[in-house]
């Protein structure tokens, strides 16, 4: 979507305003399409639109969480092989777990901005 | 998921300059030994360690580094005049290992710098996921 260049605006070839109202048609035709896009057929026709929307992100924080879960759980396996002495391979045991860190900061982050957005629409003026 | 771009290699690196350490460690445990059965009963012949490349890791173009081999040095140690030793042969001369001190002291200054480089780069890779994690605050 372009807003034609600010010089044809200014000289009133264009009309701005115009210009918004198809720019919002877009959106919320590109909305439409995403509440229908692939993942989402599974939800019953009874569901509403928040209730896709949940199941989607449940399912998607639940495959974040259970990838973080492994990257720590074999950090915690390497880090019982060194401290037992079956290996004395003390950086690896530190790479996963630095590994396992960044995972665990990556789903955070994530998580916080989704909360952020969800903020963001609920101030938003009706 | 692999967040620390080029681990495999440096973690590799990481434990084939771990063993280099480790031989030069061998090396001057052994610098008085007289007697080695794997060189042959005679002295202790000091070992050194060769690297090669290996394939592996995330993207499988990514080459890492293991020990291809630890080769004994066959150069003569000097012969000293101990006729009191038990390895001392009817002339009263005894065989030493080939081991020189201060070679070795810059082998292991060479090995545990090497290290630390791949500590650096692992530290870095760390610090740049981190980084990145912050673009959307």
């Amino acid at each position: 979507m372009r807003v034609g260049p600010i010089p044809s605006i200014l000289s009133g070839e264009v009309n701005p305003l115009q210009k918004l109202e198809e720019m919002s048609g877009a959106l919320s035709a590109g909305m439409a399409a995403g509440a229908k896009g692939p993942g989402l057929g599974s939800a019953g026709p009874s569901m509403g639109v928040g209730g896709v929307m949940r199941s989607e992100f449940s399912s998607f924080l639940n495959k974040a969480v259970t990838e973080v879960e492994g990257k720590m759980r074999s950090a915690e396996v390497e880090k019982q092989k060194v401290l037992t002495g079956e290996t004395n391979n003390l950086h690896q045991a530190t790479i996963a777990s630095s590994e396992a860190g960044i995972a665990f900061s990556l789903m955070v982050e994530v998580r916080n901005k989704l909360v952020e957005s969800y903020q963001e629409i609920m101030r938003m003026q009706v | 998921m692999n967040f620390l771009s080029g681990i495999h290699a440096t973690s590799s690196a990481l434990n084939a300059e771990q063993l280099r350490m480790d031989i030069v460690s061998q090396n001057i445990a052994n610098a008085y030994t007289t007697k080695d059965a794997d060189a042959g009963g005679g002295p202790y012949q000091r070992r050194t360690v060769s690297f090669e490349t290996i394939m592996g890791g995330a993207q499988k173009a990514e080459r890492g580094v293991r020990v291809a081999g630890i080769k004994n040095d066959k150069t003569p140690g000097e012969a000293i005049f101990n006729p009191g030793h038990p390895h001392a042969d009817a002339n009263g001369m005894v065989k030493m290992p080939n081991v020189q001190l201060a070679t070795e002291m810059v082998d292991l200054m060479s090995a545990s710098r090497a290290y630390e480089a791949n500590l650096t780069v692992a530290r870095n890779a760390r610090s740049l996921a981190t980084k990145a994690l912050s673009i959307g605050k």
